[in-house]
């Protein structure tokens, strides 16, 4: 089963054993409160993209254009009637 | 996605297909019933509203079993019909019955306590059972559920809330529920045929609009304003502006992210989304009965998960008939509901699309993988089958109804359990389990602050302004069709 298609649940027992046997091979202490998310923010391995400035821009610029034409369709069409 | 799988794989060693499968045979078992009149459905157990204990809960058709029969017969056959989706996804059936046998009587506890007339009886309701006073608190048997489980899954022993948690599956059976629920809008889609497409069609705009708009300015905050890594951004922005736990985990899937990575924010999501299912309804209930449909629309569009979506619109729905029942106004029950569960159903269904779409452009210009290609079956493997199993659900009873192949009267009688009785069951079972699975110590963890506090801005600024402003603007004016 890929990891996509997992449950939480199943992904979170996964994840428990593997540290548990990492630590076992003295590699690495489990730990079971502190969750590591300093690479979370790491912004020099992972500098802002031209094509990011593209995702947001052609996605929010789509957004905005299908908000007005739908808004209009709808109130021609659909919520006059109510 | 080098990996080949068939269309069919999943079909039954997951969650969703399983909702389907249950719910699907529920709605067959009522059609037979409701094409031969044999009463293979009034065995559902039902929990009306009571001030004489021995008339809190009944069989669903009056005189076809005892109420102590009735809540037997229940508790067994649906503890069969999921041991065997449980046996069949792989869980420890053993434990899986027990840990599902303790959350089905806790919740049928606290169904009865929520009903109790005192408590939930509307002024009208007053009358009818000789009482002075009530709460008229609609939708206090969900509360109740939910703070119950809250407090088992925080403050019980660790063992006992783990062990629950083993049959505590809020978002299966709120599937189950939603299945249920599409033979309600077939059963209200041949009394008000016009006022349900135009439910549908609303709500798909409003969620095409909303889609485009959340998720690259709640990524753009992650980026820019919390500095996030990109697969921790773009997995917070699907969580916090598409479906919370099935959206992180698609986009994670998608973009190939570690799976430690919508796991740890998939707990944030549940955390957020009981806030939201305790305030929203209550807020909009006190300033937006004016506009009930787009209140519920809203829900959907700002309520990050299908649970505590079905959940938050359920409340609404009582909330807003019981306080227009107080002046003398009778919405028809459901409507609500279903225009809070109209959006979500399409979100969910864009979810296959848009994980597909970051599939692409995480393959082909982020990571550039060279001679990898993202084949577009991934839109079928991404897409939530329940509902499937909700729209088949509601044509096939629209369809059998227009057609005049079964009468009206017939569907009621062989479906009013499935999506009265049984679908408000599984509701009441979400809610106890979405108690139990929420561990508030999630957000006390050192190190989600940053992921937590990009979360709630993304939420706050952007999701809920924007979702209430759409939900609003394609359904304002839309009111429910008042009770015959």
């Amino acid at each position: 089963m890929r990891d996509e298609d997992k449950t939480k649940e199943q992904l979170l027992e996964e994840l428990t054993a593997l540290r548990k046997e990492l630590a076992e091979m003295g590699e690495q202490k489990p730990k079971t409160k502190q969750v590591d998310l300093k690479e979370a923010s790491d912004e020099a391995e992972d500098p802002w993209l031209p094509v990011e400035t593209k995702l947001v821009v052609v996605s929010v610029t789509s957004g905005v254009v299908a908000l007005v034409v739908l808004a209009i369709l709808v109130h021609m069409f659909l919520l006059g009637g109510h | 996605m080098a990996e080949q799988r068939r269309w069919y794989a999943g079909m039954l060693s997951t969650e969703d297909w399983w909702s389907v499968w249950i719910g699907l045979f529920f709605v067959l078992l009522g059609l037979l019933a409701a094409a031969t009149s044999v009463d293979l459905t009034g065995w559902i157990v039902k929990f009306p509203k009571w001030v004489d204990i021995s008339k809190s809960f009944a069989a669903s058709h009056k005189g076809l079993m005892s109420p102590v029969s009735s809540l037997v017969v229940s508790y067994v056959l649906f503890s069969v019909v999921t041991g065997i989706g449980a046996k069949c996804m792989k869980w420890d059936l053993t434990k899986y019955l027990i840990a599902w046998s303790i959350i089905f009587w806790l919740t049928v506890i606290f169904y009865i306590i929520g009903q109790n007339g005192y408590i939930c009886a509307t002024s009208l309701d007053r009358k009818k059972f000789g009482i002075d006073y009530s709460l008229s608190l609609g939708g206090a048997c969900y509360i109740i559920a939910l703070f119950a489980g809250l407090f088992i899954g925080n403050f019980t022993p660790k063992r006992f809330r783990d062990f629950l948690k083993g049959a505590a599956k809020p978002e299966w059976f709120i599937k189950v529920a939603i299945v249920c629920l599409g033979t309600k809008l077939g059963l209200k889609a041949i009394e008000a045929q016009g006022f349900a497409v135009h439910l549908v069609l609303t709500g798909c705009c409003a969620t095409i609009a909303a889609y485009l708009l959340f998720w690259p300015l709640a990524y753009a905050v992650a980026r820019k304003g919390f500095k996030l890594t990109r697969e921790w951004a773009a997995c917070m922005a699907s969580a916090v502006s598409i479906c919370g736990v099935s959206a992180a985990i698609a986009t994670g899937g998608a973009i190939r992210a570690r799976p430690i990575v919508p796991v740890m924010i998939s707990s944030l999501v549940v955390v957020f989304a009981v806030f939201q299912l305790i305030v929203l309804p209550i807020a909009f209930n006190a300033v937006w009965t004016n506009e009930p449909i787009a209140a519920g629309a809203s829900l959907g569009l700002t309520v990050k998960t299908d649970g505590a979506d079905a959940a938050a619109g359920a409340i609404l729905d009582e909330l807003m008939r019981s306080k227009m029942a107080a002046q003398g106004v009778h919405w028809d029950e459901g409507w609500i509901l279903a225009s809070s569960i109209m959006t979500k159903i399409w979100i969910d269904m864009f979810i296959g699309i848009w994980a597909f779409v970051l599939a692409v452009v995480w393959v082909y210009y982020i990571e550039r993988r060279p001679g990898e290609t993202v084949p577009k079956s991934e839109i079928w493997f991404r897409f939530p089958k329940f509902v499937l199993g909700y729209f088949v659900a509601w044509f096939l009873v629209m369809g059998l109804g227009l057609a005049d192949m079964i009468p009206f009267e017939g569907l009621e009688f062989g479906m009013k359990p499935i999506e009265g009785s049984m679908r408000k069951l599984f509701f009441m079972l979400t809610f106890t389990s979405i108690g139990i699975v929420t561990d508030f110590r999630e957000l006390a963890k050192e190190g989600l602050g940053r992921l937590a506090a990009a979360k709630a801005v993304a939420y706050l600024v952007i999701v809920l302004p924007i979702g209430i402003f759409i939900g609003w603007l394609f359904h304002h004016g839309m009111m429910p069709p008042t009770a015959p």
